[in-house]
């Protein structure tokens, strides 16, 4: 927790235009001069303030007319009129567009039937009826509607899953999840539902909103954004290269310590690894594994590092082994 | 994806990665075209013409440091071009002057100002809508809290609290951000 009071923003906006009544201004200078940090946080609060005003220019700014004037000058292009019924629109896959456009013509209104996925020994593609796809993790499962209503799409899911999903502003797309809730329009993010009330979305491009009671926030690419036993919502550019493995079957590293590198490794292949010398912990590893077995990845660790494997009643343990300091 | 990814697909010939591309820096480029031409029309057909260039050209582009950089500058260039070409001073006196002294205007703040704007702009349109509402009678049309209040026949308490929510969003939102490019920098220093 932060130290000395706190003042309430709107105070601060009267008191920099001059608006703010003798007393209002006298609490406030007294705030300010309480310490360094509160005459920093004003300044920030003003630049916002003061930056704002260049808002009316962005809003001003019609991206889609002229997307549309500059796609009619491009060469090889100019086959009719295109029709976009997209008035803001964020990064997207137009190539999804038309199928996202079909797919409403071809789900007619009817009964809600829902239907439920589960991955159980084995990662498992789910094609929803909007031309969304979902990978889901193992033992994870999905439900979803046969068919979408007319305004959203919501699924839900526990368990761990890659979503790709097609664009349509016209219906948002949500995945509920432990009382969460995450919105996107057309966008790809991994969703890892834990055990308790933990949580782990990551995002890949475009731009969702997650939603957890009254708190919510708005992730960018490459942002992740945890919930951990106690609610607690923390977000933060993301560090892990290896989180979509389940997915893609591969294992990057660049000069990781064999410690991050065996609890990546354990999370792809569902395994117990031990590893009994500290020194080898320490050691860094820059390799690309694809489509290896744990075999090939353990053998590897033997050559590069003059390890031993053992099998162990869990899994594997790793004997000895080093590197030369770097 | 990444721009790397992004420019092969575009170098391909691929529309839609044209498009993205396009989206995503477009508002951004208008607004610091206008920082030089003064007019956010002919800032956005500056920048339109910038893109169309940038995609005749597209198989022969050769990205030094980053595909971002490369639009900034092109689109600082046409400005530039523009305004010598508009000798009659009239209007740019004052650009036009800077542009004959040392033939550079620093722009750089120019850049950083437009991205952290851009934030600013997005951090509001994410803020909820009575909450947007409020903020911008406030913000741009000058209005009192209890104005505002009147008018949407709403409580000045009310009132009072979506601005302090707003300014939090704003003051968190931007707070992030610049830590973000304090970072970046280093990075580069490293």
């Amino acid at each position: 927790m932060k130290e000395g009071s706190t003042i309430e923003e709107h105070l601060l906006k009267d008191y920099w235009q001059g608006e703010a009544t003798e007393a209002d201004a006298k609490l406030v200078e007294a705030w300010l001069a309480e310490s360094g940090e509160n005459a920093r946080l004003y300044e920030q609060w003003q630049q916002a303030w003061e930056h704002a005003g260049a808002m009316a220019d962005f809003e001003a700014i019609d991206v889609e007319a002229r997307w549309k004037q500059v796609k009619g000058q491009l060469p090889g292009t100019g086959k009719g009129k295109q029709v976009s019924f997209f008035p803001t629109v964020w990064r997207y896959a137009a190539g999804l567009v038309l199928l996202a456009a079909f797919t409403y013509l071809l789900w007619p209104s009817g009964e809600v039937q829902m239907r439920e996925v589960t991955a159980s020994a084995e990662t498992v593609k789910v094609d929803l009826p909007d031309g969304t796809e979902v990978w889901l993790n193992e033992n994870a499962t999905l439900r979803y509607p046969e068919k979408f209503e007319a305004s959203s799409r919501k699924v839900e899911l526990t368990g761990e899953a890659f979503f790709e999903v097609t664009h349509n502003p016209d219906r948002p797309f949500s995945v509920l999840s432990d009382g969460t809730e995450t919105r996107v329009l057309g966008t790809s993010f991994n969703l890892k539902e834990q055990e308790g009330d933990k949580l782990e979305l990551i995002l890949v491009t475009g731009k969702v909103r997650f939603e957890k009671g009254e708190e919510w926030e708005i992730l960018a690419p490459g942002e992740k954004l945890t919930v951990d036993e106690a609610g607690t919502i923390t977000k933060q550019l993301n560090n892990e290269t290896n989180f979509m493995a389940w997915r893609t079957r591969k294992l990057v590293f660049d000069n990781t310590a064999m410690r991050d590198v065996i609890k990546d490794v354990q999370a792809l292949y569902d395994v117990e690894i031990e590893i009994a010398s500290a020194l080898f912990a320490d050691c860094p590893l820059t390799t690309t594994f694809q489509n290896d077995s744990l075999e090939v990845v353990l053998e590897t660790f033997n050559i590069l590092f003059d390890t031993k494997t053992e099998k162990t009643d869990q899994g594997y343990r790793i004997v000895g082994g080093g590197c030369a300091s770097n | 994806m990444d721009e790397t990814d992004l420019l092969s697909r575009i170098q391909k010939g691929e529309e839609w990665a044209f498009e993205i591309l396009f989206k995503q820096y477009f508002k951004a480029l208008a607004v610091y075209a206008k920082r030089f031409v003064q007019d956010l029309d002919l800032a956005q057909d500056i920048v339109q013409e910038v893109f169309v260039k940038f995609y005749e050209q597209k198989e022969g582009l050769v990205v030094h440091s980053s595909l971002k950089a490369l639009l900034y500058q092109s689109v600082k260039n046409r400005c530039l071009d523009y305004l010598r070409s508009q000798q009659t001073r009239t209007a740019h006196h004052d650009n036009i002057l800077t542009l004959n002294k040392g033939n550079e205007i620093n722009d750089s703040d120019f850049m950083e100002q437009v991205e952290l704007e851009e934030k600013i702009y997005q951090s509001i349109s994410d803020l909820p809508e009575q909450c947007q509402v409020i903020f911008k009678m406030s913000r741009f049309e000058g209005k009192r809290n209890q104005e505002i209040a009147e008018e949407l026949n709403l409580s000045k308490r009310t009132v009072e609290t979506q601005i302090s929510n707003a300014l939090k969003r704003l003051r968190k939102d931007i707070f992030q951000y610049l830590k973000l490019l304090i970072i970046m920098a280093l990075e580069i220093f490293r």
